[in-house]
């Protein structure tokens, strides 16, 4: 198995006390992914029902900005789920030249167009395919705006993360100004300058799924995830 | 080269295709979702390549492979030629070959392309071209050293009275190589899809001349970092390197495509550690891409200084304005290659479109310049081969195999696939072709 569970270490935000614990049959490593993500790679070869990973600590947050002299050119083209289409991009707002007011602009464009709701995509919906149905949840939000971006010579990125409160990850964009990583957050129609916690980020949502795994056996699966963060 | 006497040979054709029915020589198709098994047709009329043109190819070969697993190292890693702007980071990043999960990973000896299959075909003029660099999984190897054995068998004659350099080594060549890529004294392997696979006789048989093991999914397992298979009374033995013959995205489930059944979980983390070598290692279609091609000569002078040896097919780029404009307007004679698709599929050629359809090429050209390459049609030499007691022409190319361990060497044979049909030239063996020996003579 192979979790994304953990925050990453970025200039907004540090990690302090932090406790991962798992079944206690399974062998696990921290390491990391080909982007930088944190991850755990964990298993067993013993017969099990369930499979319980918990993670909790504190994580010290400033305001959200991430310096970065050479993002990786992948973040400027499209990607998988990410791929604009000649439709898609009759969305695109008038542009001023401004980062801010432009990223602001393609939220707002965004979050006007799709209705937020819940279980008509999945996990491997385009953005082509959340344009189509002008539905979706914050995966296909910030698919979008991405896709949007990235077609304007805006760099942007996938951000797996966590928000105040009780309940689910959320995902939100990174934008590059041309020095730093700034996020905007679509389903919320703003930008954030703090109170995120960011676990991962990718092309799209493919780079980071917070938890992957294989196992052997007939059974039915079912996964339970539950989220909560408060402030201290 | 003095004057050769194939007679022998020729007479001896029914003869090897009937042993190699009895050996189960035999490749799959998938054609409408419906996997059938087809015998590999074989001529027995070699291909003979003097000794002069063979020394100008190995030495062009040794050269574009060294260049090109230096591209891969580079793509992985500090990303010059990019940064000088020799390769357009379009090329390189958006492509589905491109592995984010393998920046910064250092695979044993810095070697990414183990095993390089370069499709070339011989020009009428004799000049060689290189049509296609395979890196990631290139099959075909065993068909030559099965039709070797078999003619040597039937006609020992023939190779007493020729020099002919031998060929049987290859599973020497490549069981070195496995060695000087093993990690920790582990074990072999040769991880194979399964028996639904089109090559699943080579793996078999590359198992079987290498002394490798033959892995099928399920037996690998990776557990803290190191990769093991699990024996007979479910003991796990330590694997050092694996010859995989299953694609990059079905490796592992954890980091690539979810729902394969194909890979080892977890084995990016292995690998990534330095406990296991991938041969061939993973990302390397970045640099096999039908658009990366044009870019190899400049390759070869970018990372070794060199004048490139062989040459490339003259092939456009519509993504450059300029090949665009040339394309557009030579559409008629050119041959079109969809940058996304493989194994002879995507290919197109200008003169056998209509008004109509060479519109709809213009304009998806127009709309998807990245998608696209163009290149004149090389008038090949035909060679010579034997349909119904007759000797008629057909197009045909070569399969080169190219080796890197600690050094780079090129297997003195390849294999040689032709067209059956007259007027084509596509000679790809999922698409219906035949195969003959090649013989690479040492005076």
């Amino acid at each position: 198995m192979l979790l994304r569970c953990l925050p990453r270490e970025e200039a907004f935000q540090h990690v302090c006390n932090e406790q991962f614990t798992i079944n206690e049959e399974f062998w696990y490593r921290e390491r990391r992914d080909g982007l930088g993500n944190r991850i755990i790679i964990t298993g067993t070869d013993t017969a099990h029902t369930f499979v319980d990973y918990a993670c909790s600590g504190i994580v010290e947050t400033t305001i959200y900005c991430i310096p970065d002299s050479a993002p990786h050119p992948m973040f400027s083209l499209p990607s998988r789920l990410t791929q604009p289409s000649r439709e898609m991009l009759t969305l695109m707002p008038r542009l001023t030249g401004s980062f801010l007011n432009d990223c602001l602009a393609l939220s707002h464009e965004v979050h006007r167009y799709l209705a937020y709701t819940p279980g008509v995509t999945h996990i491997l919906t385009t953005a082509q395919e959340a344009y189509r149905l002008r539905q979706g949840v914050c995966q296909d939000y910030s698919h979008l705006m991405i896709s949007l971006c990235r077609a304007v010579g805006i760099p942007a990125r996938y951000v797996c993360g966590l928000m105040m409160g009780e309940g689910q990850t959320h995902a939100w964009v990174e934008a590059y100004d041309g020095q730093c990583w700034y996020a905007f957050d679509p389903t919320n129609d703003t930008a954030i300058a703090s109170g995120y916690i960011k676990l991962a980020h990718g092309r799209d949502a493919l780079d980071c799924p917070v938890s992957r795994g294989t196992y052997i056996g007939i059974t039915q699966q079912h996964t339970f995830v539950n989220v909560s963060v408060k402030e201290i | 080269m003095g004057y050769i006497n194939l007679l022998d040979l020729i007479e001896s054709r029914d003869a090897v295709n009937k042993w190699m029915e009895r050996y189960g020589v035999r490749f799959g198709v998938y054609k409408h979702g419906v996997f059938n098994e087809q015998l590999f047709p074989f001529d027995s009329v070699p291909r003979i390549i003097p000794k002069s043109d063979w020394d100008y190819l190995e030495a062009g070969l040794k050269q574009r492979v060294k260049a090109l697993n230096r591209f891969l190292w580079d793509i992985y890693h500090e990303k010059q030629i990019v940064k000088d702007g020799i390769v357009p980071e379009e090329f390189v990043y958006a492509g589905k070959g491109y592995m984010p999960e393998c920046e910064g990973v250092d695979p044993v000896g810095k070697v990414y392309a183990h095993i390089a299959g370069i499709d070339l075909v011989e020009g009428k003029d004799g000049q060689w071209y290189v049509l296609e660099d395979n890196l990631r999984i290139p099959s075909g190897a065993s068909y030559p050293m099965v039709a070797r054995e078999l003619c040597r068998k039937v006609s020992p004659q023939t190779f007493k009275d020729n020099a002919v350099a031998d060929n049987r080594d290859y599973s020497d060549l490549l069981r070195q190589m496995m060695n000087e890529m093993c990690v920790d004294g582990g074990i072999k392997v040769i991880l194979t899809p399964g028996r639904y696979n089109s090559a699943f006789f080579e793996h078999s048989y590359l198992a079987e001349k290498t002394g490798a093991t033959l892995a099928y999914p399920g037996d690998l397992v990776m557990e803290e970092d190191k990769v093991y298979y699990i024996g007979m009374f479910k003991e796990k033995v330590r694997v050092g390197a694996i010859y995989r013959r299953v694609s990059d995205e079905y490796m592992d489930p954890l980091c690539f495509e979810a729902q394969s059944l194909l890979g080892i979980p977890g084995v990016m983390q292995a690998y990534k550690a330095g406990n296991v070598a991938l041969i061939n290692a993973i990302g390397n279609g970045v640099a096999d891409d039908k658009g990366i091609y044009y870019f190899v000569p400049k390759m070869v002078e970018y990372y070794l200084n060199e004048k490139p040896i062989l040459q490339n097919a003259p092939t456009y780029l519509p993504y450059y304005e300029e090949d665009k404009d040339y394309v557009l307007a030579n559409i008629e004679k050119l041959v079109i290659k969809d940058v996304s698709e493989a194994g002879g599929y995507g290919v197109m050629f200008g003169k056998d479109m209509d008004e109509k359809r060479l519109a709809e090429m213009r304009q998806l050209i127009n709309d998807e310049p990245r998608r696209w390459i163009a290149q004149e049609v090389i008038d090949f030499k035909d060679l010579g081969l034997l349909e119904g007691g007759e000797m008629v022409e057909r197009k045909a190319d070569l399969r080169a195999f190219v080796l890197t361990g600690k050094d780079t060497v090129v297997w003195k044979s390849g294999l040689t696939r032709f067209s059956r049909n007259p007027d084509s030239f596509v000679v790809n063996s999922s698409q219906g072709g035949g195969f003959k020996d090649t013989w690479v003579m040492m005076k």
